[in-house]
Formats: C-alpha cells, structure tokens, sequence
C-alpha cells in the first residue's frame, strides 16, 4: 500500500514536472514569422514605380507612388478562429517591392496551426489613428511614428493617411505627363479589410519563416467589373473633400489584392 | 608573537597608504556630466546615437567648435559665418562666399531642431547629422580645410581656448580627432531647439492667434485650388501636404518638385543621391519654423520674400516630368486672394521664434 502511495507521488510529481517543463518550453520558443512579399501589377502584369502603362487601353499614365498601412496582419485556423499579430507596417514602392513582417506568439501557435487564410487592415485602427498627439507619441522610427510615417499624417482630426496612390497621365502617345490623379485616403469609415484564402492550408508552427506573394494590382484598383474611375476628370481626392471619390477606390483597392506565384 | 604579526601587518598598511599617493601609474578618472535635454510639449522624442550622449562638456566644446574659426583654412570662417543667429541660423545672402571667396551653389540650411531630421542637406545625402558636419569643414567652396589640419590646430595650436582640456573633458581623450569634433558639434546643434514661437504658445493654450492668423492657419490646412476645376480643392493653401504640423516640426522631411523649374541640368537635387529619374528635381522640405527670418528661400535662394513664395504657390509652378502631383499647375495655380495671402503670411509670422535666435547659449562665445 505504502509503496503504491510513493509510486503515486512520483507519478504525479513527474507529471507536474513535465506539464511545467513543457509549458515553459513554448515560452522560451521564438514566435512564428510571417513574410509578405508584395509587389505591384498593373492588369496582371509586374509593375514598378516609375513605370509606364496604359490607362483605358490608350492613355499613357505614370505610376509615381503607392504607399500604405498594412495593419494587423492576421491568421485563420481551419476552426475559424482568426490568429491575430497586432502588427502594423507602412509599405512603399521606391521602386523596389516591400517586404512586411507579422509575428505570432509562440504561446500561441504552440505545436503548429493549421492555416487556410491570411487578413489585415489596409490603414491604422481606429485606436491608434485617433490617439492624442499622435504622430509624436510614437518612437520617430515606428511606422506611426514622425519619421518612420513621414508624409502619412495629416492632423488631430483627421488622423493618418492610410493609403496614397499617385500618378500623372498623357492625353495621348508621345505627350508629357501633365495631368495628375491623386487617391489619398484615411479616417475609420475608410479602413479596409483584405482576406486573402490560401490554395492549400499551412501549419504554422513557432520558429519557423513562412513567406507568401502577395501581388497589388493598381488596374484593379481603378478599373473593375464593379466600377470604373476617371482618373482624368475626377481623379484626386483627399477624402474629406472628395469622400465619394475616396470611398470607391478603397472599395476597388480592397479588392485588388492576390496570393501571388 | 601574536603582537609582533599584528604590528608587521599595521605596518604593512600604513606603508601602502603612504604609497597610494605617490602612485603615477593610474588612469585619470573622466566622467563627463549628462545634458538635460527637454523635449518641448507636442514635440517626438529626439533619437540620439548611442555612440554620442548629450553630455555638459560635449555641448559646450561643440559650440565653441560650431564658432571656432580655425576650423577653416585662413582662419576667416566658422560655421557660424553662414549659419548666422539672426536669420534663424542661416545665410541672409542667396548663396554663402568660401574662404576662398567663391560662391556656394545652394542657400545654406537653417540651423533649428535639425535632431529630429532624419537626413540633412537640400538633397538628404547625409544620414546623420555627425556626417552632415563634416562635409562643410572640407568642402572647397566651404571652408576648404582638412580635417587633419584641424586635428592638428586644436591639438598643438595655441588657439583662445584650451581644446586639449576641452576634449578631454568631453570625451576623457587625450587625441584630438575628426570624429570627436563633429560629435561635440552635433551634441551642439541637438541642443538648438525652438519651441517658443507665437503658434507654440497658442497649441499650448498661452496666447491666441488674431483672426488674420488664424484664417492663415485654416488656409494652411485646406486642400487648394477651386474644386469645380480642381477636384477635392477647398480654395485653401494646400501647405500642409508637406509642411505638416505633426509633431510641430513643419516638415514632412520628404523630397519634392515643388514646380521650380522645367528642368533640372543646374540641379538635379535628390536625384543626385538615388540616381532614381522620379528624384529629378527633388529638394528636402524645409521646416517653416522660422520662416520669415530664413529667407532668401528655396534650395538656390531664388525668392527673397515669403510674398515671392506665396505668389511661387498661388501661380501652381512650372511643369516639369516630376513635378508634384499636389502643386496645382494644370488648373490656375491655388487662386488665393490678396486676403488670403496676408493671411497666410500672418499666420507664417506666428512661427517666429526669437527667443531661439537670441538664446545666449547659441551666440558667438569668442
């Protein structure tokens, strides 16, 4: 009796051990790293800044710039829960592609997650856009930050500017690029979300780099099935003057985002 | 027995105190006192290399540095010559004279809280403010000098101040170098920090802006333009897309064509760091604090007066290949009326500061 009481002891002393040991393991366990790769199209083709395409078949237009906020980048376990990185990243074409970087919490991950979706915001959550004496309150290097969202900020009321797309068109072949479009869009009503399924679904385990394409088709962005922009008469706005304008383009924005090959 | 060791071991100690003193072999003890540097209200935190902490003695040397003349090569000129207090630390002249009496080919930069700049020069080729020092001290249309004649000036040259102390003081060296003075100089110009303007007050609930200056304010903000020609416009100043408030710096510290010229074969400006064809005919925002004391204005001084630069604006510019897609040169320029000028430049005035331009901390010490 006495010794099946000290082999019960052991028992459970070894079990308390390795249920401490193991948890601790994961705590000690470098996060989950998520890259996205992101580079620019123009209707399916690759694209860089400075380039030139062809705007309604005919219209030369220069792309100039795309800046954005990636916000959040998220996780979809095959349950349907969403995994969340609270990350927030600005990415800019200059004119090299962007790389974004999300972290996932090896307390969270713990053995590997399957995964079958990828989301996040396209601008900066309402919390963080309307914090008081915002940008100065971030370190100058942070993407919210003065330096590190340097041009991204507009004032107390208004919040940051989550998305910037720049260029200027020639009326025809051959002309200068005299006419400028201008989509700079922001404040909460605007944030968009995108949810970008995977072909096959993924476990994501801690320590491990997992790195995905993910192509932004600026045609899309101004051009779809669903609705079409005039870049040329009605192409600028700075949403709270043009807020109809702003909002159909978030609109095509959202929707201008792949996995890419 | 026990009494004879104890007094062969009080001896012992009493003979190396006695000897302690006498001791030639130890480093001297250095230790420099930290700089309180406040960071005005509104304002980001200011990053300081690591490798370079404000420190008393530091800002001190640098500020005799910023003004020493023996940092040029017939000793004629100290930064401080182009860089001058009361036109906001720069150069009243549309293009500052060398020692060798030639013409510098861009307006020398205001001096003022250049530590939350991430890149300096017209052009952003500099990256930290320590390299954006030393270019000045050797450039041929500057002060023509090399830094090795400089080292050796402050170390062995019986100059007005005590430089070897000074440095040693500073940084606990014994050796003069290049590195440690424009460490001292930029601990120096970390420190010039001008929150103090008429607008300062008024974020911080200490004055109020007359109604001339506040319209200006508004204008500042407004998108420009008339909308029924210019989408989005608001018939306002449009001066914020790259003088933004945020953090009061008035800068967005980006690059741009702000439709100067139709080409760029004098200037090239950032394009000059990139090689990108889109950084043709870019230039670095400059903070507008301080403003109306900074003229002439734009990168080659071109405009004497904030009424030419206002007017500059108001006029949309001239078209080029990379001209800024906000500068509004397709559609009449902003269309702002005399009004709404003054306005403007009432509210510009409120950004003078002159209790930075006549800190005595920042003056000639010699």
């Amino acid at each position: 009796m006495k010794r099946i009481l000290r082999l019960n002891f052991f028992t459970t002393l070894l079990a308390i051990l390795f249920i401490v040991g193991f948890s601790s393991c994961w705590e000690n366990k470098e996060s989950a790293k998520l890259d996205l790769n992101f580079s620019l199209a123009w209707n399916g083709n690759n694209v860089s800044i400075g380039d030139t395409v062809l705007y309604q078949n005919s219209m030369p237009l220069r792309l100039e710039k795309f800046k954005c906020y990636i916000d959040n980048i998220s996780l979809r376990d095959l349950e349907g829960n969403w995994i969340s990185s609270g990350s927030i990243d600005l990415i800019e074409f200059m004119p090299s592609n962007e790389i974004t970087s999300a972290e996932f919490g090896a307390d969270i991950i713990k053995r590997g997650k399957e995964v079958d979706a990828i989301r996040f915001g396209i601008g900066v959550d309402t919390q963080h856009n309307m914090l008081d004496n915002a940008p100065a309150t971030f370190p100058n290097e942070h993407p919210l930050g003065i330096v590190g969202g340097a041009g991204m900020y507009w004032t107390w009321a208004t919040g940051y500017i989550f998305t910037k797309f720049e260029g200027k068109l020639a009326v025809a072949e051959g002309d200068d690029f005299t006419d400028p479009f201008a989509f700079h869009t922001g404040t909460s009503p605007l944030y968009r979300e995108v949810l970008l399924e995977l072909d096959d679904e993924v476990c994501v385990a801690a320590e491990e780099l997992y790195e995905f394409n993910v192509s932004i088709d600026l045609g899309k962005s101004v051009a779809s099935a669903e609705d079409e922009l005039d870049l040329l008469n009605n192409g600028i706005t700075h949403t709270l003057d043009n807020i109809e304008l702003a909002e159909r383009y978030v609109n095509l924005l959202g929707d201008a985002w792949s996995i890419a090959e | 027995m026990r009494g004879r060791l104890l007094n062969k071991i009080n001896a012992a100690i009493i003979i190396s105190i006695m000897l302690i003193p006498g001791c030639d072999c130890r480093e001297p003890q250095w230790e420099a006192t930290p700089y309180n540097l406040e960071i005005p209200a509104f304002f980001p935190p200011m990053d300081i290399p690591a490798d370079n902490p404000l420190t008393v003695e530091g800002v001190n040397l640098g500020r005799h540095l910023f003004w020493e003349k023996a940092l040029s090569l017939d000793y004629t000129m100290s930064c401080g010559s182009c860089h001058a207090p009361d036109a906001n630390f720069s150069d009243p002249n549309q293009y500052s004279e060398g020692v060798s009496g030639m013409l510098g080919d861009r307006n020398a930069s205001a001096i003022i809280n250049m530590g939350w700049s991430p890149s300096f020069a017209w052009d952003g080729r500099s990256l930290t403010l320590e390299d954006h020092i030393r270019d000045p001290v050797e450039h041929p249309l500057e002060m023509n000098v090399a830094w090795e004649v400089v080292e050796d000036r402050l170390q062995n040259e019986n100059l007005s101040m005590d430089y070897p102390q000074m440095f040693w003081d500073a940084f606990g060296e014994d050796v003069i170098t290049e590195d440690l003075a424009v460490k001292a100089i930029a601990q120096f110009i970390r420190t010039m920090i001008s929150s103090d303007s008429k607008f300062d007050k008024y974020r911080r609930g200490e004055a109020q802006l007359t109604s001339q200056e506040y319209m200006g304010y508004q204008l500042f903000l407004k998108e420009g333009g008339d909308p029924e020609v210019n989408p989005g416009g608001e018939f306002g100043a449009d001066c914020f897309h790259c003088h933004g408030e945020a953090g009061l710096q008035f800068s967005d510290y980006l690059f741009h064509n702000n439709g100067l010229d139709a080409s760029f074969e004098n200037d090239p400006g950032r394009f000059n760091v990139t090689a990108w064809p889109l950084d043709s005919g870019l230039f670095k925002t400059p903070t507008l604090r301080n403003v109306a004391l900074s003229g002439p204005y734009m990168h080659d001084g071109r405009f004497n007066t904030l009424e030419e630069v206002v007017e500059h604006y108001n006029s949309g510019g001239v078209p080029s290949s990379t001209i800024d897609t906000f500068m509004k040169y397709t559609t009449g320029g902003l269309q702002l009326a005399p009004a709404q000028k003054e306005a403007l430049i009432a509210f510009l005035n409120t950004l003078t500061d002159e209790t930075y331009i006549n800190n005595p901390d920042f003056q000639d010490p010699f």
